[in-house]
Parts: structure tokens; sequence; C-alpha cells
């Protein structure tokens, strides 16, 4: 059963009590939230995700909850809240639904060990994955959803999930985080776009998430191998060109962009060195996204030879 | 013994190497497949290095990183995990007289004297005199303590110089600079990288 | 002065197209270097040496000259190494 099966008061009798139990690649998460913005974010963004029976496991229980007190009312509050204890500051009520992609993006990184995981996204196309891992306002987010709406598939706008025994990156799936200028862009380049309300002044500026095709959520179980490793950056009125880049930096800069390389230890090092070894690795700089989406698209078509 | 001795240093058995005879055997044919020749001399690069464990800014609640100090949530408590900071621009500043000339109280990872547009190429910055300052005249002439190049200049000694585990190095300090992320970087070193003074 | 590598040092290797790193599993580490600082510390895992010594056995394993250039190479990377926790001197 998909999330749009349910009825709207299904949806909100569940994430209530005792939970809307979903599944988001290979993790099932189960959210608690009695806040309107987040169930209306999970009915517009994940109608075709996977609901989880009753009696399976569950990784993670995100609670989104009110907070108490005179902030229940008066510039109202939300917090979350995982095991009884509440890992972040509380924010304003309308940050809710960010807050709940934040949280569930936190307790992969902190806790699923049994990948190792980049911060970076990844794309894949015939079997061959991109990571691209950078900064903020490297463009990452945009270039991301500019190339899954043009054929590449989504693994990850966030979170590259590396297997510890065999390398193969596993798919999330979740909808991708957009912000401040990339949320105009993509509008442009994406007319049809499916994008949540935008959340103004979050510590990232204004935020909103844009629904993953259907079709890649069809494909959620299937792994990618790494062959590329590229490093983007928006540039203004740069041509879209990828460099070569030393292989035992972009190593170390993964390594950096880890959330769990260093809990791994010689095990995370073997694995990304393997990663780098089959993988080429660039710098990329671009300004126009269409021009950029068909570098891209040449990397396909040469690796299909 | 001198440097330039020619009695031959101690066995690897008697100077306590504990490599296995395996771990020997494999390190003889990775040194077997050197690169060889001057192209090997002209591809040095320094030292990098990458931590052993997760930092946090001194004040615990941020990955020690550009991009954890952006990050849409802020850790509610702090943790046991070690810091990362760096010097003050003013501690790199410091000043003395020797041989009638100001030269810095602190050692420098770099020739002081060299020009800061040299490094951060869109430095504008001039000296009373109009010529252009070099790296210590930024840090420790007071006309330059407001502009951005005082705080840059003092993210890059301290990349130099791994002060208290610094979290980049002195390349992507100028990259930074260079980046759309300049502010970003600007504001997480200005605020979280200068805290020893 | 003898240089040995740092008795809680053990390092895993991997290496592309001259470019190494090395995962020291002691502090958890991984160093990026070039080869030939890759040649003076995998030199000093099998045998303790002075820098007179590493620099015959490194010019004579990258048939390079061991000139004065290439002494001030040395002696450079023996202090970053040295920075880093990697070497010590050997304590007769």
């Amino acid at each position: 059963m998909i999330l749009s099966e349910l009825s709207a008061e299904e949806v909100r009798r569940r994430l209530h009590c005792p939970g809307l139990v979903i599944r988001t690649g290979p993790f099932n998460f189960r959210i608690r939230s009695t806040i309107e913005s987040v169930a209306q974010g999970l009915e517009l963004l994940y109608p075709d995700y996977q609901l989880v029976e009753d009696g399976q496991f569950v990784d993670f229980t995100v609670t989104l909850a009110h907070s108490g007190g005179l902030r229940r009312w008066w510039r109202p509050q939300v917090r979350f809240v995982y095991d009884g204890e509440s890992p972040f500051a509380v924010l304003p009520l309308d940050h809710a639904f960010p807050l709940m992609e934040w949280a569930m993006n936190w307790c992969i990184s902190t806790q699923a060990h049994h990948y190792l995981t980049l911060h970076a996204a990844v794309v894949e196309r015939e079997g061959c994955a991109v990571i691209m891992p950078a900064p903020p306002g490297s463009g990452k987010s945009t270039l991301c959803a500019g190339l899954v709406s043009r054929g590449w598939r989504l693994l990850s706008d966030e979170l590259t999930l590396i297997s510890l025994a065999d390398g193969l990156i596993s798919p999330l799936g979740r909808p991708i985080s957009l912000k401040n200028q990339s949320l105009v862009v993509i509008r442009k380049f994406v007319p049809d776009a499916c994008l949540n309300q935008v959340t103004h002044d979050t510590s990232k500026g204004s935020v909103s998430h844009m629904r993953v095709p259907t079709e890649h959520l069809q494909g959620i179980e299937e792994r990618a191998r790494p062959r590329w490793v590229i490093f983007p950056k928006y540039v203004p009125l740069a041509k879209a060109e990828l460099a070569p880049r030393s292989k035992a930096n972009s190593m170390l800069e993964l390594g950096r962009n880890s959330f769990n390389y260093t809990v791994h230890g010689l095990t995370g090092f073997e694995l990304l060195s393997d990663l780098i070894t089959v993988s080429d690795c660039y710098d990329f700089r671009y300004s126009q996204l269409e021009e950029a989406v068909s570098v891209f698209d040449q990397l396909a078509v040469k690796e299909r030879g | 013994m001198s440097e330039n001795s020619a009695t031959p240093s101690p066995k690897a058995e008697d100077k306590g190497v504990t490599l296995s005879a395996d771990a020997l055997a494999r390190r003889s044919l990775l040194l077997k497949g050197l690169g060889r020749g001057s192209a090997v001399l002209a591809a040095t690069v320094p030292l990098q290095t990458l931590a052993g464990q997760s930092l946090l800014t001194f004040d615990g609640k941020h990955q020690c990183s550009v991009s954890g100090m952006h990050s849409g949530v802020h850790s509610a408590t702090p943790s046991n995990t070690p810091t990362c900071g760096g010097y003050s621009p003013g501690w790199w500043g410091q000043s003395q007289t020797v041989d009638g000339k100001i030269v810095p109280r602190r050692t420098w990872p770099i020739d002081y004297r060299t020009k800061c547009d040299t490094i951060f190429t869109r430095c504008t910055l001039l000296n009373s005199n109009g010529t252009r300052p070099s790296l210590f005249q930024i840090m420790s002439d007071s006309r330059f303590a407001s502009s951005d190049e005082f705080h840059w200049v003092a993210a890059y000694l301290n990349a130099l110089s791994h002060s208290f585990n610094f979290p980049y190095t002195a390349q992507e300090v100028v990259d930074f600079y260079n980046s759309p992320s300049y502010a970003d970087a600007l504001a997480f070193f200005k605020t979280f990288m200068e805290n020893h003074t | 002065m003898t240089w040995q590598i740092n008795a809680l040092v053990t390092l895993h290797w991997r290496d592309w197209n001259g470019e190494w790193v090395a995962f020291d599993v002691g502090s958890g580490q991984t160093h990026q270097m070039d080869t030939l600082t890759a040649t003076v510390l995998m030199l000093l895992e099998t045998t303790a040496a002075s820098q007179f010594e590493l620099a015959m056995l490194t010019a004579d394993a990258l048939a390079v000259p061991n000139d004065h250039a290439f002494s001030t190479a040395l002696s450079g990377i023996l202090d970053g190494l040295r920075a880093a926790g990697l070497i010590e001197p050997l304590v007769q």
C-alpha cells in the first residue's frame, strides 16, 4: 500500500498515533506529529512511497511536537524528539516540515553505520553513479534537481549510502531540498515540478522540497556502482566544463564530507580508496543548467561506448 | 652521530621496527613500483591530513566546517568531541623591533613579507604610501583591521600552521576566498576560527 | 639525528599515478602525500636512518640526483612528517 491510498483523515490519525510508518530507500521511518504542515508535506511529496505493515521493523521514530507552555500558542515552536531527547534547538512552528527532513537525515547520518555515508548528492544513469560532494552555495542541489528532471535517476540529494559489503550505492529517494536562488532556477527549468510550500527565514534561508518522479521510486531497490566523483561549483557566466581532479585529493575530500568515515577506521579507508580507484574524479564549473546537464549526458554516452 | 657520517645506522631489528616479514615484503614491492626520475620531484605537494575523529567548533554546537556551521539545525547540547579553532588576527599581527625593523613576534609559517594580493588576488588594499601591503602589514596595521582580508590572512596562516585542528588547508582557504561560498566561509572563520588570542 | 617511524604508527597505503594516501591505524588519520614523501616514509617503515642515509636511499629508489636541492626538499619533508607525528628521532 502507498501513502496516497490513505484518506486525509487516516493520514492524520496515523501521524497522531501510533505514527505513520513509511519506507524511504532502505529505511523504515515512523513519523509522529499533530502538526498540520507535516501531514500536508507528506501527502504532497510522499504519495507514492510504500507504507510499512504493522509488526515490521522500524529503523527510526521521528516525532515533531509542539513546544509546551506558552510557546504552544504564542510564536509557536516545533521540536524534534528522538528516543525521548531533543537533539536540536527548537524552531518556529512553520519550519516543521523542513525539520522533519533534516531530522530524518540526522537519524541516518548519525546511526546508519552499516553504510559509509557521505554528505553528497548522487544520481545514476544505466547503473553508473555520479557522486557530488559540495559545500553550501556550490549549486549541488540545483544541479541534482536539474539532472533528475532530465533522465538521471535520483539516488539522493544529501546522503550517499555506500555498502560496507560491496561498495555499491543504495538509493534513498527522498524529496530534493532546494533553497533560495535554486528555487527560482528550478521553477523555470522544470515548470511542472511539484514543490512544497516555501519555508522562509530558516538558517539556510528560504527552503522547499521537490517531489521525486514516481518512476524513480519504482527502482528504489536498484543499487548503483560508483563511476564518477564530481565536485560542482556554480560560477556566474562560466562555461560548463569538467577538469580532471587529483584522485588522492578527491579521496580526502570525500572523507571530509563523510559523516562516519572516522567511525569505520581502516574499513572506511579501504572502501573509499576502492571507490576512488574505480571513479573518474573531476571539478565541474557551470552557470547554465541545460549546458551542465548536457556535459553529464556526454559522460554517460562515453561510458556506454 | 653527525648528519654526514658514513657509519651505517643500526639494523631494523635493533631499532625496534615492528613490521612483520609480510609487511616488509609488501613495502619492498611498493618501493619497487615507484615512479622514477625528475618528474617525481616536480610533483611534490605538502602533506595533507584528514583528522582521525570528528571535530566541533569551540562552543561544541557545530561541525567544524563551513557547511557544518550552515546546517539547518543546531545541536541542543555540547559534547566531549574535540574542538577546532585558530589564532586571532591580532595574535598573528603582534610585532617586535629587530635591528630597527618591525617584524612579527610570532613564528610565521610563510615569509611575512609576501604581498597579500599574491595570495588573495582580489585584494585591493593599499598602504598609506600607495604600496601593496604584505601579509604582515595586513595583520599588524590597524588601518586594515576592518577589512575582510584581515580575517582571510589569519585563516590562511592558521591553515599553514595546522594550529588547533584547523579544518582546512591553505589552498582550501584560498579556494573559499575565490568561490561563491566567500561570505559563508568568512563568517565561519571570523566566528569560530579566531578563538585563541 | 637518526629518524624512525613513530612506534604507534601502522600504515596502510594506496596510490594512484604517483599520488599516495596512507591510513594510520593508531591515530585514525589519513594522509595524502607525493611520491617523494611516501618513499621517505616507506623507507623509514623498513629501517631507521639518518637524513644522510635517507637521501642516498631515496635518491637511489627514485633515480634522481642526490644534490643540494634534493637534500633541502628532504629536510622539509622530515619536518612535515615529524609535525604530523609520523616519525620521531631514534633515541639510542
